[in-house]
């Protein structure tokens, strides 16, 4: 064993780190030398089964049923965690559909807009309409006058034939 | 460490009735040496035993080892409000009925409970106990060697 890992080892780091104690600075440098140093490794494991060691002495064995009262609890937790899910995925979809909030305002400097392709049926049928009608309102008008003249000279021969 | 456990590359499936009749008197045994009430105990076991497996359900069973699990549970508990009796730091402490900690003399021992069961640090200890922090280190150190001999290390 390289001799500056035994001091290390000997520093009392590991005690530490396994009372849950360590800094977050003693908690990397415990992590990097686990990585690094097979010996630091094995002198940390060994000290973890003796911490084992020590609790399986001051075990204490819980009541009957407390098993199924975590099982109950572990499916309460996952229950609230789906409902949490439901809520949270149906205000999305609410979010989706109002305009209001999902759109953001953008002033734009272009002058002109894009629409979708749908509307150039819409408009196509606009203006064939519009020429209809306007064939009629040509058509009708012409009748009309034809009309008033057609009883403007029945007036007259009218006039003409009175006595 | 967290960060270690997570980085594992092996992974087997959690069974959660192994992991709880391998260290559930364990913790059990951990709760009610930092409550001392058996009922409360029982209580906060459901509950931290519950939270651990539902918070590493991705784990492998290799990585849910008793450290990761006791450590879990010193964090929870110290969050809870205890009583200032609880909290106090005594160096007069009472022989305890366990054989291991018997070993351990009365400062020793103060140091060893306080650091395991209510998380205080080297330098809270020093303070309290009036000793400079290489002494708590010595003394943390010294009863951890003891364990070790007793678990025939």
């Amino acid at each position: 064993m390289p001799m500056e890992i035994r001091k290390i080892i000997e520093s009392g780091l590991l005690e530490t780190y396994v009372m849950g104690i360590a800094t977050d600075e003693e908690i990397t440098q415990v992590e990097n030398l686990s990585v690094n140093f097979p010996e630091f490794k094995e002198a940390l494991t060994q000290l973890e089964l003796d911490m084992e060691f020590l609790a399986q002495n001051m075990a204490v064995p819980p009541p009957p049923l407390v098993y199924e009262k975590i099982e109950q609890e572990i499916n309460e937790i996952k229950l609230r965690d789906q409902q949490l899910l439901k809520i949270d995925k149906h205000t999305d979809e609410k979010t989706y559909k109002s305009p209001g909030e999902r759109y953001i305002e953008v002033e734009s400097s272009s002058s002109h807009m894009r629409i979708h392709k749908a509307w150039r049926w819409v408009f196509a049928a606009v203006f064939v309409l519009g020429k209809v009608f306007l064939g009629f309102a040509i058509y009708y008008y012409l009748e009309n006058r034809q009309a008033q003249e057609r009883i403007e000279e029945l007036k007259q021969e009218i006039r003409s034939k009175a006595p | 460490m967290l960060k270690a456990a997570k980085q594992s590359p092996y992974k087997t499936p959690v069974d959660i009735r192994w992991i709880y009749n391998k260290y559930s008197a364990m913790l059990l045994g951990y709760i009610q040496g930092t409550l001392k009430n058996q009922h409360h105990s029982e209580q906060q076991l459901v509950k931290i035993f519950s939270s651990y497996m539902k918070e590493h359900s991705n784990y492998g069973a290799e990585q849910l080892t008793w450290l990761h699990l006791r450590q879990y549970a010193q964090k929870h508990l110290s969050q809870l409000h205890l009583k200032a009796q609880d909290l106090e730091v005594s160096v007069v402490s009472a022989p305890p009925n366990n054989k291991i900690l018997a070993l351990l003399d009365a400062t020793e021992r103060t140091v060893f409970s306080e650091m395991y069961y209510h998380r205080k640090s080297i330098s809270y200890l020093s303070g309290i106990l009036n000793l400079p922090e290489n002494e708590v280190r010595g003394l943390l150190k010294s009863s951890l060697d003891k364990i070790r001999n007793a678990h025939g290390n």
